[in-house]
This record gives structure tokens, C-alpha cells and sequence, in this order.
């Protein structure tokens, strides 16, 4: 089977911007990824995006709304739902056709609109991943799911519930560096903590934003490499599914999904966890990032506040987590975050990542989750030697 | 006929004359020290369910082998739509039952013992009702919330000796217009008093028994001085009247009041007792019960929790904004009416290929992948919490947030539950608690409560209340 690569990349910044359109801004971050790549838009065989439809808009043909917007005719456009992980695996289709040869260069990506409407309408929608029948008529969202696998693992494991404000600070940190966050401030352990409690143990600060945004990759064969350097190989891909509620899974202490799609990358990529360099994880609350550190095997169970309190995660770690901000403070608007931890790893690992860029990576993860674990999705790129 | 069981619910919330004289400047009810107040999720139908399981649990009938329910309420959670029905079928009791709703007048539950006793079924009665008038009326004061349940045999008619009915024209005396949602009184003291005397006196001296040889008088109690009053004039002592009366502690408890008064007699064990309802229009029922030996009677009133003017007034709605406008969640009535026998009843289903416990008993089984073979089988309605978050401001969907307002927080947890035999299962459950969260590693009962309205249609379903 052909080889897959990134060839460039395209990002809107992450923020409020009730004044666009989603249109608008997926042909930024479609321009900017043609840009990068140096290619036009009919170069591109075929598109492959993922968005959630937040607020009902244009839920059906999402796709070719957005992609005749941006320039792109006369080619298959599919969109793609798996809720927050939706634009991960639009990567993944992307790979599969140029793997497949069905196509030479696919663009992939994704695109939300979030802060237009009032917070009950956004929480009405933000809920429709769950599990509906039942998960949700307990009177839950998704932070409240998070913080009950919160419970379970704080409690199995005896850990300090400051280990999530240390995510939280980590994480704010990085997006301080990045110009393009949604909440690109750092805070304290004592902000964290002392902040209005959404869904006990989690408080806002250990809370991912609703986020407007858009993000692309563009997806190629060999033949269409015109500048090696720039381009990533996608070295592995898993992903795998599970029960949509939480309390139909085997385990509230981790997320099974994860850990199949995280064994089947490291399979193709033939690695192993401890040659990451860098990796981007699915971080919508903060103990989603300390789940995916066990689970992605980064360290072993019950391990994973030995990994944020030693500061083994931090920009000057053995393996920086994050370094974009993460859905935490990078922002999450859900179909476009998938790419966009592509976005993040592809500037990294192509030595384009300003003044948070890491020193030399070679291998970069990142994990993708749709709702509570229903869905994930993990790529491992491998940068130009 | 004979009393078979019976049994009393309260709700646990309790403010008292003084927290509504202080904070509203006066309590006008006379005789009432203590009003039980319903939580957000409490309704006439979820009393009716507490007290008529718990008379099912009291005796040894078979719920199966009932054929008549009677539910008298004046607060019906929807003014048409025969709520009795989904009663029935929250008591798992036979679909060819026979089911009447009585909502028109607090003395309906009169009315439903006396088609009890003339029809000769084995019969469940509850009466459940929480009355609502504006708060600065003497009704909208004294309203409390509760409900009581007895289930007659049908082969044993020696328990009733005597009933009479009297109705007296008396319009305006407890109303509600068409389409208002509060109760009110026209406000003529001698007028409603005579309403009272008049019906109540005429119903209970119309029985042939000898009155004066009772132990225990059950009348209807709209606040805590009118029983007395009746016993003064029927020269029955004070100490009797006092045997089935509990408006002192609980407000008017409505189409509830005279039958939570007998059952409160007889879990005294006084069964030579009268009980007389009454209801506005005007209209009295006396009957005088002289059981020989005990009836098991149920008593299962939570432990009370003191609250304020304001949490009262949250509790009820009164000072909730309205749901929210949103759309995306949505759950069908046809969907939901799917999944009736796991909300009411918790039945899980039992693989019929490897034997593994499943909730909800649909779809492929987790553990073999065998396709919707399960033997529905009962959980227990209580268990041990696995993983719980508490949710505050801001972290409830549109469709709880009014729940969550009047509450101040619920939790959201995962129970483990056991099955018939030694496996267990987990369960998605909604916790209404009073004090503060429970944790995990707690045990959690489960019971029926309102879960939710959708297209303005009530939804209920097991929580978790402590």
C-alpha cells in the first residue's frame, strides 16, 4: 500500500467569532492549506470533513456548503460525524484514499461554529454525543461524564484532585504561546481550583471553551511530495468504538477506545510510546488528559499524575503534551479539533512552530476522542529525517 | 370488605408556622405547626406511588391479583389524561384493571372507598394530593403534600360495618377556575364553616353505628382546628379526634387528608375508627371500619428536613424561570414509552446465550453479541455508587436546569445494582439529595419521581433520592 503524507496545513485562529460564517472560515484554513502546500484548489481529488452542525445549521450536505465555498468543485465531498472526533477521522478517510489510491491529494478537515447562540441552545447541542435515552436523562452534559470517570479514578486510585489543575495550568501555559488559542492566558493552581464548580470535581478552569474554528490537512501520495521537508509521513493510524454511555463501557478509569486505536498505531507506525517526541491529546477536561496518558502508554495505570506533577509533559519534558494549549486552552470547536492537533503536530514537526517550538522531533501522536469515548482515533506522524 | 394494608407517605421537607409568620409576616391557618412541603421532583402521582407500593409491600396480596385502582388527587400532574393509568403500570399491577382518577373535589377518595366496597374487588385506594393556592391566601399557606394507600381483600367483607354519603349545594367554597392552576376559597368564614359542619355532621350522624364506641375519628382536616370543632359537636373527645389527625404536622393534605389520618390510626393499631371526607360542592362520605386484629400498615415517611420561606418557594417552582428555549435532544414519546418497564419497573435482562446481566435489555449483548435474546429479570432499587458528579449552576442541559434551579445541585451517578441471583449491573440514575452529595462507595435507594417534562408532558422514572 502507498505511503500517505501531510503536505500542508491549514488554521483559523481559535476564538469567538459570531460574526463569521463557517463557510468563511473553512476557506481560510482550505487556503492556507493550499498555500502550504503549494498546490490549487483543482489539484484536490476529493474532500473529507467533519463538523457537528452545533446550532442545526446546515446539517445536511455540510460538506459541498463548505467546500464550493472555498473554491473546490466537481469532486466527492463526504462529511463526516463521530462528534469531537469527527475531523480525526476525516484524516483518517483522507488516508485511507490516497492509501487506497482512489485519490492522489485529499483535503481533510473540519469546522465549527459555537458562540452565535445562548448558552442553553449551545448546551442543548453539546449534549446530543451523549448517550441520549439515558446517559443524558440524568441530567448530564459531558462535563458531568468527565467528572464521573473523575470520581472513579480519583477514587480507585487515591490521587489528589490537584493533579486536574495541573493539566489545566500546563495547558494554559502553552496556549500562551500559541497566538492562535481561544484562551491564550496562563492561570494558577489557585485559579483553577477556586473556580465555580460545573460538575463536581471539575471546576471552569478544567473545562475546554466552546470554540469557533476550522482547521484542514492536505492529504498526499508520494507523487505529489514537491518539497520533502515539508512533508509528514502518516506513519500509523488506529481507531477503534465503544458504547456511547458511560455506563455501558468495561471501565470508567479509562477509555477502552483509546487504548485499542492508541495499540493498532503504534502497530503500523512500529514504534513504541517511549519514541514519541510529542503528542496532542484529546484534553476537553483535564481529566481526559490524564486518562490519555494511561491510555495512549505513556505511563502505567494510576500513573499519570507522576507524569504532570514531575512537569514529564511540560514544553521541557521527555514528551510535551500539548504544546498547542490542547482543546483545554487551544480551544475545541468540535469537528475542526481533530485536524487541528494534526495542524499542531505537522507545524512541529516541520520545524515551523515559532517560539513553542520543541527541539528535533521526529515522532508526534496525536488522539482524537468523539464524546466520552464512543469514538477514537490516534495518528502517529513521523517528520523528515 | 376487609383492610388487607395501608400505608402513609410524607415528604421529608418541612417548614414550620414560624419560618412563614417571620418571613411572610403572618400564617393565617389556624392548628398548623408544620407543613410537609413536596421536593422539585414530588408530585401527587409519585406520592400515590410511594404509598401504594408501600400497602402492596405492607400486606401479602399479590399485586397481580388486584382489579380495581383508585387515585384521588385534586393536583393531577396534567389536568385531562387518566394519570391512574400510569400508576398502574408503575405498580406493575394487571393491564385489565379497572382504574379511576377522582380529581373534582377533595372528597373523591370518599367516593372511591365507597365504589370500592359496593364493587367488592380487591382494590388499592390512594389518595395523594398537594395543594396549591397563592401564598398569601389561607389555602395557599396551609397546602402540605402527602398521600396515603389501603388495598381491600375482596373475599373478607367484615372490615367496613357502615358508610353514608350527604351533599348540601355549597358552590365556592374550594375551587379553581377553568385553566388557573391555584385553588382558592371565596373567603366567607360562616359560609365554608357551615359547608363543613353541615355535610360532615349529617354523613357521620347518618351511619348507624354508635359514634360515641370508636376509638379513632378521620375527617377531613383543611387546617387544625375544624376537626375539633366537629368532635365538639358530635361529643366525640378530643383525644380521638386527635388519633386520626395529622393536619397539625402536615398541613391540608386535600383529597389525602382524612384517609392519612386513618391509616396514621391504624398504624397505632386503632381500628374501631370513622373517616369522613369531604369536599367543597358540598359533599361529606362517613364510614366506620371495626376490624378485628391489626392492619399491617406502612409508615414510611423520610426524616424530616427543615427549610426556609425560600427554598420552599424554590421547591415549588414558585421562583424558577421557566425551561429554557433550545432544541437537539430529544427523546420521542414512542421511545420513550419503550423504555417504561426499566424506568418503573428496573428490569434488566438476562442473557439467554452466556447468562450476563444487561441494563438497558436491548440490543446485542455486551459480553456474547447475541442480538436482544434476554429474560427480563427485576433489580434491585438500590445500590452502590460507582461513579458520581455533582451538578451545580451551569452544568445541567436545558431540559434540567429548572430542576436544578428549585434544587440548588443534583448529582449524576453510575449505580451498581444486583441482580435475582449474584451478578450485578450498572445503571445511569439522576440523584435528588438533601444535604450534600453522596460519594462514591455510598448505597443509594432508588424510587419513582418526576424525571422531566417534554411538549409539556410529564416524564417519570427511577432516581436516586437521599
Amino acid at each position: 500500500m502507498e505511503n500517505a503524507y501531510i503536505i500542508g496545513v491549514g488554521e483559523t485562529p481559535y476564538g469567538s467569532f459570531p460574526d463569521r460564517s463557517y463557510r468563511d472560515l473553512f476557506a481560510e484554513a482550505t487556503q492556507e492549506a493550499l498555500d502550504s502546500a503549494n498546490i490549487n484548489p483543482g489539484d484536490i481529488d476529493e474532500v473529507i470533513l467533519g463538523t457537528l452542525g452545533v446550532g442545526g445549521r446546515q446539517i445536511g450536505l455540510s460538506g459541498p456548503a463548505a467546500s464550493t465555498y472555498s473554491g473546490i468543485f466537481d469532486v466527492p465531498v463526504t462529511r463526516v460525524e463521530n462528534a469531537c472526533a469527527a475531523s480525526g477521522y476525516a484524516v483518517r478517510q483522507a488516508t485511507q484514499a490516497v492509501r487506497s489510491g482512489m485519490a492522489d491529494i485529499v483535503l481533510a478537515g473540519g469546522f465549527e461554529i459555537m458562540t452565535d447562540m445562548s448558552d442553553d441552545v449551545a448546551k442543548y447541542w453539546l449534549g446530543v454525543s451523549g448517550e441520549m435515552e439515558w446517559e443524558r436523562l440524568t441530567g448530564t452534559t459531558f462535563a458531568g461524564v468527565y467528572a464521573q470517570m473523575a470520581s472513579a479514578y480519583l477514587n480507585e486510585y487515591d490521587v489528589n484532585d490537584e493533579v486536574l489543575s495541573q493539566v489545566a495550568v500546563k495547558n494554559h501555559g502553552n496556549a500562551a504561546n500559541n497566538p492562535d488559542a481561544h484562551l491564550d492566558f496562563t492561570c494558577t493552581i489557585e485559579d483553577a481550583e477556586s473556580a465555580p464548580v460545573v460538575a463536581d470535581p471539575l471546576t471552569l478552569y478544567h473545562c475546554c471553551p466552546t470554540t469557533d474554528g476550522a482547521a484542514t490537512v492536505i492529504v498526499a501520495n508520494e507523487s505529489a511530495i514537491t518539497n520533502p521537508e515539508d512533508a509528514v509521513r502518516i506513519a500509523g493510524i488506529g481507531a477503534s468504538s465503544d458504547y456511547v454511555g458511560l455506563f455501558q463501557r468495561e471501565s470508567y478509569t479509562r477509555i477502552p477506545a483509546s487504548e485499542q486505536a492508541a495499540q493498532t498505531a503504534y502497530e503500523r507506525a512500529d514504534i513504541t510510546p517511549d519514541q514519541l517526541d510529542i503528542a496532542e491529546v484529546h484534553d476537553c477536561f483535564t481529566i481526559a488528559e490524564l486518562l490519555a496518558y494511561e491510555d495512549l502508554g505513556f505511563c502505567g495505570r494510576g500513573s499519570a499524575d507522576d507524569l504532570i506533577t514531575n512537569g514529564r509533559t511540560n514544553p521541557d519534558g521527555e514528551l510535551p503534551v500539548n504544546m498547542s494549549g490542547g482543546l483545554k486552552a487551544k480551544g475545541h470547536p468540535i469537528g475542526a479539533t481533530g485536524a487541528g492537533q494534526l495542524v499542531e503536530l505537522y507545524t512541529q514537526l516541520t520545524h515551523q512552530a515559532g517560539s513553542r517550538q520543541i527541539d528535533s522531533p521526529t515522532y508526534g501522536l496525536a488522539h482524537n476522542v468523539g464524546g466520552s469515548g464512543g469514538a477514537a482515533v490516534v495518528h502517529i506522524l513521523e517528520g523528515a529525517q | 370488605m376487609k383492610i388487607h394494608s395501608a400505608a402513609r407517605y410524607l415528604p421529608r421537607y418541612r417548614i414550620t408556622k414560624e419560618t412563614i409568620e417571620n418571613e411572610s409576616g403572618n400564617f393565617r391557618p389556624a392548628g398548623i405547626d408544620e407543613i410537609a412541603v413536596p421536593s422539585a421532583d414530588e408530585d401527587s402521582l409519585t406520592m400515590a406511588y410511594e404509598a401504594g407500593t408501600k400497602a402492596i409491600e405492607a400486606g401479602t396480596i399479590d399485586p397481580t391479583t388486584i382489579q380495581s385502582l383508585y387515585l384521588a388527587t385534586t393536583t393531577p400532574p396534567l389536568e385531562e389524561e387518566d394519570i391512574g393509568v400510569r400508576l398502574a403500570e408503575m405498580l406493575d399491577l394487571p393491564s385489565d384493571i379497572r382504574i379511576q382518577t377522582l380529581t373534582q373535589s377533595t372528597n373523591g377518595i370518599g367516593e372511591a372507598i365507597r365504589t370500592a366496597i359496593t364493587t367488592k374487588n380487591t382494590a388499592l385506594i390512594i389518595g395523594s394530593d398537594c395543594p396549591h393556592g397563592e401564598f398569601d391566601t389561607v389555602l395557599g399557606q396551609a397546602g402540605g403534600a402527602g398521600a396515603a394507600a389501603i388495598l381491600l381483600e375482596e373475599a373478607d367483607i367484615s372490615g367496613f360495618n357502615d358508610f353514608s354519603s350527604y351533599s348540601a349545594v355549597f358552590p365556592g367554597t374550594r375551587y379553581r377556575e377553568r385553566g388557573n392552576t391555584t385553588t382558592q376559597q371565596i373567603g366567607i368564614a360562616g359560609y365554608e364553616r357551615e359547608a363543613y359542619y353541615q355535610t360532615i355532621s349529617s354523613a357521620i350522624k347518618s351511619l348507624d353505628s354508635t359514634i360515641t364506641e370508636i376509638d379513632a375519628i378521620a375527617v377531613q382536616a383543611p387546617n387544625g382546628v375544624l376537626p375539633y370543632r366537629i368532635g365538639t359537636q358530635l361529643d366525640i373527645a378530643h383525644e380521638k379526634i386527635a388519633n386520626g389527625t395529622i393536619v397539625t404536622e402536615t398541613g391540608d393534605l386535600g383529597s389525602a387528608s382524612a384517609l392519612t389520618g386513618l391509616v396514621t390510626a391504624f398504624s397505632k393499631d386503632i381500628t374501631n375508627t370513622i373517616v369522613c371526607t369531604y369536599g367543597s360542592g358540598g359533599t361529606a362520605t362517613a364510614f366506620h371500619i371495626n376490624q378485628a386484629g391489626k392492619i399491617d400498615t406502612k409508615i414510611t415517611d423520610k426524616e424530616h428536613e427543615e427549610i426556609g420561606m425560600l427554598t420552599q418557594l424554590r421547591q415549588r417552582y414558585r421562583v424558577v424561570s421557566p425551561e429554557p428555549e433550545g432544541g437537539g435532544a430529544y427523546v420521542s414519546l414512542p421511545s420513550w414509552k419503550r423504555t417504561l418497564d426499566q424506568r418503573y419497573n428496573l428490569l434488566g435482562g438476562k442473557c439467554q446465550t452466556c447468562n450476563e446481566l444487561v441494563f438497558p435489555p436491548h440490543g446485542a449483548c455486551p459480553e456474547c453479541g447475541e442480538q436482544d435474546e434476554y429474560e427480563m429479570k427485576s433489580l434491585a432499587t438500590e445500590g452502590e455508587i460507582i461513579a458520581i458528579t455533582e451538578i451545580k449552576q451551569g452544568g445541567a442541559p436545558p431540559e434540567f436546569q429548572q430542576f436544578q434551579s428549585a434544587t440548588g445541585s443534583y448529582a449524576s451517578a453510575i449505580v451498581t445494582v444486583n441482580g435475582p441471583d449474584t451478578e450485578t449491573v450498572d445503571i445511569p440514575v439522576m440523584i435528588n439529595f438533601v444535604d450534600s452529595a453522596p460519594s462514591v462507595g455510598d448505597h443509594i435507594s432508588l424510587t419513582i419521581r418526576r424525571l422531566y417534562t417534554q411538549e409539556g408532558i410529564p416524564r417519570y422514572s427511577m432516581k436516586g433520592v437521599c
